[in-house]
């Protein structure tokens, strides 16, 4: 029972001071009142991403909390003052600091207005002389990031666009988890469809306010997403998402009024779904489909589009053949010791000199007058991590360590098993060294494997043994390297002129929708001629999936 | 004696299925008891794969190699060790739980325990809790082994052994899990007897 006495918790630096219950979880409330923190496992913890430090508690010597389940294996920074937000419930007075690496940041990321290339058959709709500007919303809602862009839909043209986290990650960082969220309490869908409503908000207040447009003068918006995230953004249970056999409740394409979906900006606001495929195949892919229209006209071109689950289809002879492979979180950094999204502080490439061994690595930095510090590593940065360490004879293609040869970083953990250092503690926020352990390799091999498998078997069907043609789609697509995907064997080997990163084609294809309503039927007679696959099925799987464990390309 | 063996167990780690057979007839040959055979050469390469699986030194596939490599000299000795009345370490049963149809983590379980002296009866996936509570009636089996990769079909681990406490068997017969997203916690939360983290773990505490 949790009783009515009540406490205040003081979030520095930023100074919010947050009204609390006794008895009441941390990370919830903090997320209720816009503070989001990591929560990979969903608030299980397991995954030690949503610590917060203790400042000061009052009385002092009565520390506030109960550590309800043992502290993870892997949380090696848990001292009295590191506390794992989940798993504290509040009971006196609390200041706490939040560090960076545990922050899924408030703050709107600014994107340069993506170069978005529009099909040449899509002309700017006449302009009748003397009509205001008209403008639309174009959004790739997905399980880690939201994309936004604004468009003027008198123009034909995309004025700006930014990404913020999706803060339905306290839920759990893969669809299924969020799944699992509603199935124990009914009342999550509410809170889940009111998230994805919010931060889609706080992302185009802040698209409004930089490019000078009123809320009144947006007419309509087109969403995309996984199956599961367009459920929730419109407030269907997706629950049978997430047992055998995988079936959405709908599959159609769907249209409400903003303020149906609790969205205020412009209540009035038409806002519209795309249709999906299956329980696992979106209107995302839809989308991606949809911007590559043109390429994916030849037969054995292969669309990717990588997240936490990566969708892959291929055109055939007689339409298309599409498939989800279960990629898991590795590459959003999820399953990794040191592992962390895409943000300011991620390694985001590594360089290991052949001759000295000598490692150096680049940084994502938004801000540039912070001190660069590494926070932790994304997966664009594991990717290059593995595959210098390949290239340098580090790692075997195996995936072990090569216990034969000398590095001055590789080193043994504290469990005696082999870890490469690739941030020493002088340089990483935390003061905890930053490295990559034979584990996080192994789970890497997992979902590579996962998609060159998908990729191998989907070939097959069309009666190739790789891809004529690859377009690599997904956000992760934009940061990684051509050149060590290959390496670490994650997709064939294909020459410049037949590997294509498109960027954000889930998000061009919303857009793509905005601005011409003639393309639905282009959606429909796209989704007619694909042939779900599903890999479960296929007695070629397991075999092609083992083999594909492997780094050799 | 020693010597004999030696291959057999080399053999076991290097994955060559060939040479295991071959040593095993060898063995047979030098009249070396098939109960020594299996405890001396099969059951310790298996705990020493499982070893070097645990510390990341063997992944999937070596570990798969080596498994297939076990089994095929235990095809050969299976038929002797019966004959000489030669008991398995007990018998388990193994299946992934309703609605997951993951089953390469519950293979490699399975192999595991079969190669440190079990006697293993796979049920496939998308086992249901009445499959494996039936399975316990009939098959005399000393331990279920679920597995679930899925966050959703965890559940049905907690519904499976109610069930077989509601069949008054759980006197008879213990329940160990494991999967991904399966931890001791949970294990405790259910009323598991057991919990491993990964396959070679699994045949450890599966021999305790
Ligand atoms: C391969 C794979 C598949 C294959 C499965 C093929 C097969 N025959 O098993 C395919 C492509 C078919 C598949 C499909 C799906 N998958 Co899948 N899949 C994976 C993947 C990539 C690897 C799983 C694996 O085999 N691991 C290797 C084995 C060796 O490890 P393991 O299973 O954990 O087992 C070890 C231990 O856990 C332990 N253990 C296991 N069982 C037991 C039992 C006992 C008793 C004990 C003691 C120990 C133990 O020992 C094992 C060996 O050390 C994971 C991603 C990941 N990174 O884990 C996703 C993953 C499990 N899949 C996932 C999902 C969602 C699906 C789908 C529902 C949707 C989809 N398409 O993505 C479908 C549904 C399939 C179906 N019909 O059931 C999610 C689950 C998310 C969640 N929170 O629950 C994951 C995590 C990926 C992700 N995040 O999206 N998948
Ligand atoms: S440990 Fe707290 S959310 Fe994972």
């Amino acid at each position: 029972m949790i009783d009515t006495q009540k406490h205040k918790v003081y979030v520095a630096p930023g100074g919010d001071r947050i009204d609390v219950a006794t008895g009441e979880n941390l990370l919830e409330v903090l997320s209720e009142s816009g503070v989001f923190l990591r929560s990979d496992c969903g608030g299980k913890g397991v995954c030690g991403k949503c610590l917060v430090t203790i400042l000061e508690s009052s009385p002092a010597d009565d520390l506030p909390f109960n550590v309800t389940k043992e502290i993870p294996e892997n949380e090696k920074s848990f001292v009295p003052g590191n506390q794992l937000a989940c798993r504290l419930t509040v009971h006196h007075d609390l200041s706490i600091q939040i560090p960076e690496t545990s922050l899924i940041s408030p703050e709107v990321i600014q994107k340069p207005p993506l170069s978005i290339q529009l099909p040449a058959d899509l002309h700017a709709p006449r302009k009748i002389l003397g009509a205001a500007n008209d403008y639309g919303l174009a959004v790739d809602l997905g399980t880690t990031t939201i994309a936004i862009y604004l468009c003027n839909i008198s123009s034909n043209t995309v004025i700006a666009s930014v990404s913020v986290k999706n803060p339905q990650s306290f839920f759990g960082d893969d669809v299924i988890s969020r799944i699992n969220a509603v199935r124990q309490n009914r009342l999550t869908l509410k809170r889940l469809q009111k998230l994805a409503a919010k931060a889609i908000e706080f992302g185009v207040a802040s698209l409004l306010k930089k490019s000078q447009v009123k809320a009144g003068r947006i007419k309509k918006m087109v969403v995309v997403g996984n199956p599961t995230m367009i459920h929730l953004f419109v407030g269907e249970d997706p629950d049978s998402i997430g047992v055998f056999p995988y079936r959405p409740v709908f599959t159609d394409a769907k249209t409400f009024k903003a303020s149906d979906l609790s969205l205020w900006l412009n209540p009035s606001m038409e806002v519209s779904t795309l249709p999906l495929i299956s329980g696992f195949l979106g209107s995302d892919i839809v989308g991606a489909g949809l911007a590559n229209e043109t390429r994916l006209s030849d037969t054995g071109t292969m669309l990717i589009d990588i997240g936490t689950n990566g969708e892959v289809m291929i055109r055939g002879k007689n339409g298309f053949i599409a498939t989800s492979c279960a990629t898991g979180p590795a590459f959003e950094g999820a399953t990794l010791r040191h592992g962390m999204h895409a943000v300011s502080g991620a390694v985001d490439a590594v360089k290991i000199d052949g001759k000295t061994g000598g490692v150096s690595y680049s940084l994502i930095q938004n801000d540039l007058k912070k001190p660069k510090r590494a926070a932790g590593i994304c997966g664009s940065g594991v990717v290059s991590a593995i595959a210098e360490l390949l290239r340098a004879g580090i790692l075997l293609e195996s995936g072990q360590f090569n216990p034969e040869i000398r590095s001055p970083n590789l080193r043994k953990g504290d469990d005696g098993i082999l870890e490469f250092l690739l941030v020493p503690s002088s340089d990483a926020v935390m003061g905890e060294p930053i490295t990559l352990t034979q584990r996080d390799v192994r789970s890497v091999q997992l979902g590579k494997g996962a998609i060159s498998a998908g990729v191998e078997l989907l070939c097959r069907d069309v009666g190739l043994n790789h891809p004529k043609k690859l377009l690599v789609a997904g956000g992760f697509g934009n940061f990684l390297n051509k050149e060590d995907a290959i390496t670490i064997g994650m997709f064939p080997k294909l020459s410049d002129e037949n590997f294509h990163v498109v960027g954000n084609a889930a998000g061009l294809g919303a857009v793509i929708s905005l601005f011409d309503p003639g393309s639905r039927k282009k959606v429909e007679e796209l989704i007619a001629s694909t042939h779900i696959k599903d890999l479960a099925a296929d007695p070629l799987f397991q075999k092609t999936f083992l083999s594909s464990l492997s780094f050799s390309q | 004696m020693e010597q004999i063996i030696a291959p057999i167990y080399e053999g076991i780690l290097k994955g060559d299925m060939k040479s295991v057979k071959e040593s095993v007839k060898h063995a047979l040959g030098e009249h070396i008891f098939p109960d020594t055979i299996l405890k001396e050469g099969f059951i310790a390469a298996m705990a020493e794969v499982g070893h070097k699986f645990e510390i990341g030194e063997y992944y999937v596939p070596e570990l798969l190699i080596s498994a297939r490599a076990m089994q095929s000299g235990l095809e050969i000795l299976k038929p002797l060790l019966v004959a000489s009345d030669v008991k398995p370490a007990g018998k388990i049963a193994i299946g992934s739980v309703k609605g997951d149809m993951h089953d390469i983590g519950k293979n490699l379980v399975g192999m595991m325990l079969e190669g440190a002296g079990f006697d293993i009866l796979d049920l496939g996936v998308d086992v249901s809790p009445d499959q494996f509570v039936e399975c316990v009636k009939t098959e005399g089996v000393d331990i279920i082994a679920m597995s679930a990769l899925l966050t959703t079909t965890m559940p049905n681990m907690k519904v499976t052994i109610d069930g077989i406490k509601a069949a008054g068997l759980a006197g008879s017969v213990k329940v160990i899990i494991g999967g991904a997203p399966i931890t001791e916690a949970y294990a405790q939360e259910i009323g598991a007897d057991g919990y491993a983290p990964d396959a070679g773990r699994a045949a450890k505490m599966a021999s305790n």
